[in-house]
């Protein structure tokens, strides 16, 4: 992908992304364009020097490259330009998976801050019988049909993650408008629907996607509105009806958060929402050895202590803040245990 | 409530159509000398040769123009013996003809006409040994641009087939945008000749352009004594009739690429667009869901609540309602967007 000339004028090199053109083909009305949104992944604003002459703040950020435009429709636009009413916020929430209530792989052949993911119920034995803490302690989600719901699932955590601010709801009874105006209420998850469903925390109902695009990558549009049993319990403050609830307790060690990734400490930041969904593997994963044998490979791993030969696929879940744009990607690795 | 996207509504959607035209040059040293004829494909049944703009076996050569003569069964030619590829030579003919000049009230398939008027029955205006240059899409694209003098091929008149260009003729588009439309093909204009030791005054009428079709035809008449000399068509010095009645239609192309020294015209690509100004508001898109953008939840270009949030836009994105991203346009450098500045984005997507 080559860099765009910068040594002349502003120019727009606008393209159809590969979906864009795709529903173009379709010709039944899908390729309507209704909103558009301001991207910068290109920047990094740690390269923005406050502390300096005005004027040179941002010299190296204005130097940077532009690539042209990329036409995989999931590829471009990663990190959105925002607008809040407010000019005076000096803190954004962000997103973050939960590893306190599912604790990530953290081997170093496994998905570093992701999951082992086992797709079918002889898998899930297996692993079952060799660690027993496997879901618990040890990286593993289970996605075969009939998963207990609290090993299949995904928890993701919004808010402030500062020490600057004491601990609060962005969305509860004491909040200022500028706080609830931070607090992200609708989230898009995407992933290869080739692979993997998404269901409900509780009932593990399989969810439906807004749309597949053409390179199978289902998008699930989930809305405190409409959603609400994705959206995790929160006394006191604005939430759904999944468990884990995402709230303040008080109790005999005091007021604290429970299991909260917002925060550095337990009594400080601002907690928003909380997204919580059940994690579905394919009929094809199930069942088949194909794509594992096109998409994958096989190699060992040790569940507990004991090396086990399994095969696999790596993909990724993205997660993303509908309103603050904030995007998370988790990793997973896939197994099917064969013989 | 934050928002990352911004609605389109219908005083942001434009429309609009674009012609754009590349100015094409054919120099005749590709069509004979430069490659050594390694850029000339002829094909085993014989109807036509492709000229391509490097040696055609290279994956980089592109095909630009196909050669091909031929005359009507009512050409004198067809009394001559010995006719070689006579059924190829007719039926050529009545190819391009039944497409270029079409059929008459019976069906009949008309004869190409100098004046442009193909149900006319004045015989000296038929061109009966046509000369046919079938250019690629590549080089007309929608269609060769209507322009006074756009389409000009000079071509060598001399008789001499050693020294073709001591004597030149100039074949050209006159009339420009004012086309005839009685062709199924399209629009067309009828192509004037004039040139040295041929007075501009005695311009005459030497062929048809069709400007969608890419064809221009010649007759064969412009290698005659009629216009300038009768020319050498090959080094046994033979005439153009006879080339047509003795040589095959690839040797006849041969002898026409021979004579050409340069052929230029500009194309036209028709561009319809849709163009969505993207407004970003003083009060808007002023902060980033960008991972570096945080420090610890803080905002790294603010060091206090009153600074001014900062973000640098790269790219705008058009999407559905669905949030299907449809359309990728990217700035070519970042743009700083502050509360202090507003910018309306212009984004044109061509189909």
């Amino acid at each position: 992908m080559a860099f765009l000339d910068n040594s002349g004028d502003i120019l727009l090199d606008a393209v159809l992304t590969d979906e864009g053109r795709r529903r173009l083909a379709m010709g039944d009305g899908s390729f309507r364009i209704t909103k558009f949104a301001l991207g910068d992944d290109e920047i990094d604003y740690s390269l923005y020097v406050p502390a300096t002459a005005s004027g040179y703040e941002d010299t190296r950020i204005l130097q940077l490259p532009v690539f042209e435009a990329f036409t995989n429709n999931t590829t471009s636009l990663k990190s959105r330009v925002l607008s809040y009413a407010d000019n005076s916020l000096l803190y954004l929430p962000v997103s973050k998976l939960n590893s306190k209530i599912g604790p990530t792989a953290t081997d170093s052949t496994g998905p570093i801050g992701g999951y082992y993911v086992s797709v079918d119920s002889t898998t899930t034995t297996l692993i079952g019988n060799l660690d027993k803490s496997a879901a618990s302690s040890n990286g593993y989600r289970f996605a075969q049909a009939g998963a207990f719901s609290d090993q299949s699932r995904l928890v993701i955590d919004q808010g402030l993650d500062t020490a600057n601010l004491a601990l609060g709801y962005l969305a509860g009874a004491s909040s200022n408008q500028q706080e609830q105006s931070l607090y992200e209420s609708a989230f898009l998850v995407e992933v290869d629907s080739r692979l993997l469903g998404l269901t409900t925390p509780s009932d593990l109902t399989v969810a439906q996607p807004s749309f597949i695009d053409d390179d199978n990558i289902a998008t699930y549009y989930f809305a405190l509105g409409t959603d609400s049993s994705y959206f995790a319990r929160q006394k006191d403050g604005k939430g759904g009806s999944a468990e884990p609830a995402f709230e303040i307790v008080t109790d005999s060690e005091g007021t604290r958060s429970q299991n909260s990734m917002i925060g550095p400490t337990n009594i400080t930041g601002r907690l928003g929402s909380r997204l919580v969904f059940g994690l579905r593997s394919s009929l094809n994963l199930q069942n088949s050895q194909d794509l594992f044998n096109r998409l994958g490979g096989t190699a060992s791993i040790t569940v507990g202590s004991t090396p086990t030969s399994f095969s696999f696929i790596n993909t990724v879940v993205r997660i993303t803040g509908f309103n603050t744009g904030y995007r998370v990607e988790v990793p997973l690795k896939l197994l099917k245990y064969t013989s | 409530m934050a928002t990352s996207f911004k609605a389109l509504n219908s005083n942001d959607v434009s429309r609009a159509q674009t012609k754009l035209h590349e100015a094409i040059p054919v120099t005749g040293t590709i069509l004979s000398g430069t490659y050594s004829d390694n850029n000339i494909k002829n094909y085993s049944h014989g109807m036509f040769q492709s000229v391509y703009d490097y040696p055609y076996l290279s994956s980089s050569a592109n095909h630009i123009i196909d050669l091909t003569a031929g005359w009507t069964p009512d050409s004198v030619l067809s009394s001559s013996a010995n006719v070689v590829e006579r059924n190829q030579k007719n039926d050529i003919y009545n190819e391009m003809s039944q497409v270029l000049a079409g059929y008459d009230s019976t069906g009949s398939i008309l004869q190409l006409d100098v004046s442009g008027n193909f149900a006319s029955a004045v015989a000296a205006d038929k061109i009966d040994e046509a000369l046919v240059f079938n250019f690629a899409r590549l080089l007309t694209k929608d269609e060769i641009q209507k322009q006074a003098n756009g389409f000009t091929m000079t071509l060598g008149v001399n008789s001499t087939y050693a020294t073709p260009f001591s004597k030149t003729l100039t074949v050209y588009d006159k009339d420009g945008i004012n086309a005839k439309t009685n062709s199924p093909a399209g629009e067309f204009n009828v192509l004037y000749a004039t040139g040295s030791g041929f007075a501009a005054s005695s311009e005459r009428p030497c062929g048809l352009l069709f400007y969608q079709a890419g064809v221009a035809v010649l007759t064969s008449s412009v290698f005659k004594s009629d216009f300038v000399d009768a020319c050498e068509m090959d080094a046994a010095a033979e005439p153009i009739d006879d080339i047509l009645v003795s040589g095959s239609i690839s040797s006849s192309c041969d002898a026409i690429r021979h004579r050409v020294s340069n052929i230029s015209f500009n194309n036209t690509t028709e561009l319809n667009s849709t163009i969505y100004f993207c407004r970003a508001n003083n009060s808007e898109f002023n902060y980033s869901s960008n991972p570096t953008y945080l420090s610890s939840s803080q905002i790294r270009v603010k060091e206090i609540s009153t600074d001014n949030p900062v973000s640098y836009v790269t790219t705008v994105g058009l999407y559905s309602e669905d949030n299907a991203l449809l359309a990728v346009a990217k700035l070519s450098e970042p743009i700083k967007k502050t509360p202090a500045e507003e910018y309306t984005l212009r984004v044109r997507l061509d189909y």
